[in-house]
């Protein structure tokens, strides 16, 4: 059986090119459908993780608050990060600001408040809406993240000034929530140097301009300004891994104990909601494509075998008339388009990949007008391409046994000696 | 001995109660060289279908070895009990000579390909690139290696010349005393009948047994 089902294969040239051909492209495009199909679940969350949503707590006067209140938010499983703000002001120690040209003029400003820095201390710099929106971009080093520990990013202009580099220590006297000094220097290491400017409120201080922004770590604030306890913050906000999630996180935190008509809890799901809104309609799209091609493939590789075993009624004839089984018979074939379809599979694993990288592009590029350039090949990982691809085969493997178990059916059915007239 | 019988069968086409065979009743021996003649659409290729099992009578029954063949299955007849030989070969075309001989028996080798007249290298070519006479002995030799008692040829030198067919007919009666086969042949050519041992003829709806043809 496989010794006959080899010969005919590596006998019959052309017939075996042509099926070749058509395996390699219906496999090629099954794959390139189900990626997209499976890319298509994936991208909800990646635009998710992408847009930056999360819940924010507020106090309503844009006040400081204890950040221990809300303590029974990490224990909410479906909150994944928080991430504390504390926007206040420092005092560099033998350093000097950046100055520029006021547009307001404050007279009885106390010299003190002549060299004055912008501090935000953080846990994460990544989650901080001025370096996700672009607005600052960190040019040297990097961002700041929950195990830093006296770490500091400066403005790139405000390190020119001072000539400082990173890894440089720069002291700061930091000014508690009341604006008062503590006349108590901490040692910061530089680690990131950023660029940028974002939009400047004119209060008449140093601290107005971007170039006077510095980021600390949040640890370090607990310490220095709270003697390492739970300190203050401006804002927490709280993130999760999918849109569901945050719906849920949103009701349970709204049950924790606490004055509401002091605070707000809002969630920041607008860029994620526009992005899915205005990708809803390709998504819909893409399904319709996925779909039309796996089922066009089905229907054209099933018309195809079934011409080819009908071509093949001769064949069957004389092995049906030699007392051949009608099961070896249907194996043979079986067996005949397994082995073209490992060429098949080989050379799908370039066509299928060269089809999908055409396919997201064009969609993506429709989509989103250029501006939101997410690669939904690079989403999926080697095994998820390779799951996908074996996944692929398995079902045009379905296809064939079934188109042939079918075409063959409609040939085995009629007597032997109905075949061997339509032969003569 | 006999090792073939149809009894009392009758066959008709789909729904019409027109038959083409009618009450035909006849048994075959071992070591035999039959020949069924008659006039065309008389039931030859039907009678020979019969007895090959490629189809069923409408009543009677074909017995091989005292047993009807439906106990065993149509399939199994086939492939055990009879061999046949075609007019225009029925050999697959992608295989060699050889390769052909074996979809009936694995264990066959090129020995009786040779004992029938074809050389080593016509062995191993492509079964469509021999000639006619060439291909009807490749379709002996696979009936001959099924081992199978009966050998049933329809019109197996309808497409040679003369000569070509003076030469099969002589095998296939060489077959039937040397090899102890009972070989059925159904031919419209005088030359095969009178090469037959018995000569049955088709004639309204029955088998009649005829005189030798001298």
């Amino acid at each position: 059986m496989i010794k006959n089902a080899l010969a005919y294969v590596s006998r019959k040239k052309n017939r075996t090119l042509i099926i070749f051909i058509i395996l390699t492209i219906v496999l090629s495009f099954l794959y390139s459908c189900l990626s997209i199909m499976k890319s298509n679940e994936g991208l909800e969350k990646s635009l998710y993780k992408y847009s930056n949503s999360s819940l924010s707590i507020t106090k309503k006067d844009n006040g400081y608050f204890e950040t221990e209140k809300f303590k029974e938010v990490k224990r909410i499983k479906e909150v994944k990060e928080l991430t504390y703000e504390y926007n206040g002001l420092a005092k560099p120690v033998n350093a000097k600001v950046v100055t520029g040209k006021q547009k307001i003029e404050r007279d009885n400003l106390p010299d003190e408040f002549n060299n004055i820095l912008s501090l935000e201390a953080t846990n994460n710099t990544k989650r901080n809406v001025l370096f996700t929106s672009g607005v600052f971009t960190i040019k040297k080093g990097r961002g700041i993240n929950e195990n830093d520990m006296n770490k500091i990013l400066v403005h790139e202009d405000f390190a020119k000034k001072n000539n400082l580099k990173l890894n440089d220590k720069i002291g700061l006297n930091l000014l508690d929530n009341d604006n008062m000094a503590q006349d108590k220097e901490e040692k910061y290491e530089i680690i990131g140097i950023f660029s940028g400017k974002k939009q400047e409120k004119y209060t008449g201080l140093s601290s107005d301009f971007s170039e006077n922004s510095v980021f600390i770590d949040y640890k370090s604030l607990e310490k220095t300004l709270f003697d390492g306890k739970a300190g203050l913050s401006n804002k927490i906000n709280v993130y999760t891994d999918n849109p569901e999630n945050i719906k849920t996180a949103f009701e349970k935190i709204k049950n924790i104990n606490i004055d509401w008509s002091k605070y707000n809890l809002e969630k920041d799901t607008g860029a994620f909601e526009e992005i899915i809104n205005s990708l809803s309609g390709i998504k819909h799209l893409i399904k319709i494509i996925a779909y039309s091609i796996a089922i066009g493939g089905l229907v054209v590789i099933s018309l195809i075998l079934i011409l080819w075993l009908r071509e093949r009624i001769y064949e069957i004839g004389i092995l049906l008339s030699i007392g051949i089984s009608k099961a070896k018979i249907i194996s043979q074939f079986i067996i005949e388009l397994i082995i073209i379809s490992i060429p098949a599979f080989l050379s799908s694993l370039i066509l299928g990949n060269l089809i999908l990288k055409q396919l997201t592009g064009r969609l993506v590029e429709s989509g989103s007008g250029g501006d939101l350039n997410i690669d939904i090949i690079k989403n999926q990982s080697l095994l998820d391409s390779i799951t996908t691809f074996l996944q692929s085969y398995g079902i045009l493997i379905s296809i064939i046994i079934i188109s042939v178990a079918l075409a063959s059916s409609m040939i085995l059915i009629k007597k032997p000696k109905d075949i061997l007239s339509k032969i003569s | 001995m006999d090792i073939l019988e149809i009894k009392n069968a009758s066959y008709y086409y789909g729904d019409s109660k027109d038959k083409i065979l009618s009450s035909v009743n006849q048994k075959f021996e071992l070591g035999k060289f039959y020949a069924i003649i008659g006039k065309s659409g008389a039931g030859k290729s039907t009678l020979l279908s019969l007895l090959a099992g490629l189809d069923k009578p409408k009543s009677g029954e074909i017995v091989f070895k005292g047993e009807n063949i439906e106990d065993k299955g149509y399939n199994n007849h086939r492939k055990n009990n009879i061999s046949l030989v075609f007019q225009n070969y029925n050999l697959i075309d992608y295989l060699s000579p050889l390769e052909n001989i074996r979809l009936v028996n694995t264990k066959a080798d090129e020995s009786i390909l040779l004992e029938l007249g074809l050389d080593k290298t016509q062995t191993k070519r492509n079964v469509m690139k021999l000639s006619g006479g060439e291909q009807q002995r490749v379709a002996i030799a696979r009936a001959l290696v099924s081992e199978a008692p009966i050998i049933l040829a329809d019109e197996p030198t309808g497409n040679l010349d003369s000569v070509t067919a003076g030469e099969i007919i002589k095998l296939l009666k060489k077959l039937a005393k040397e090899r102890d086969k009972c070989v059925i042949v159904v031919t419209h050519s005088n030359e095969v009948a009178s090469a037959a041992d018995i000569v049955l003829e088709l004639s309204g709806k029955k088998l009649k047994k005829v005189n030798k043809i001298s």
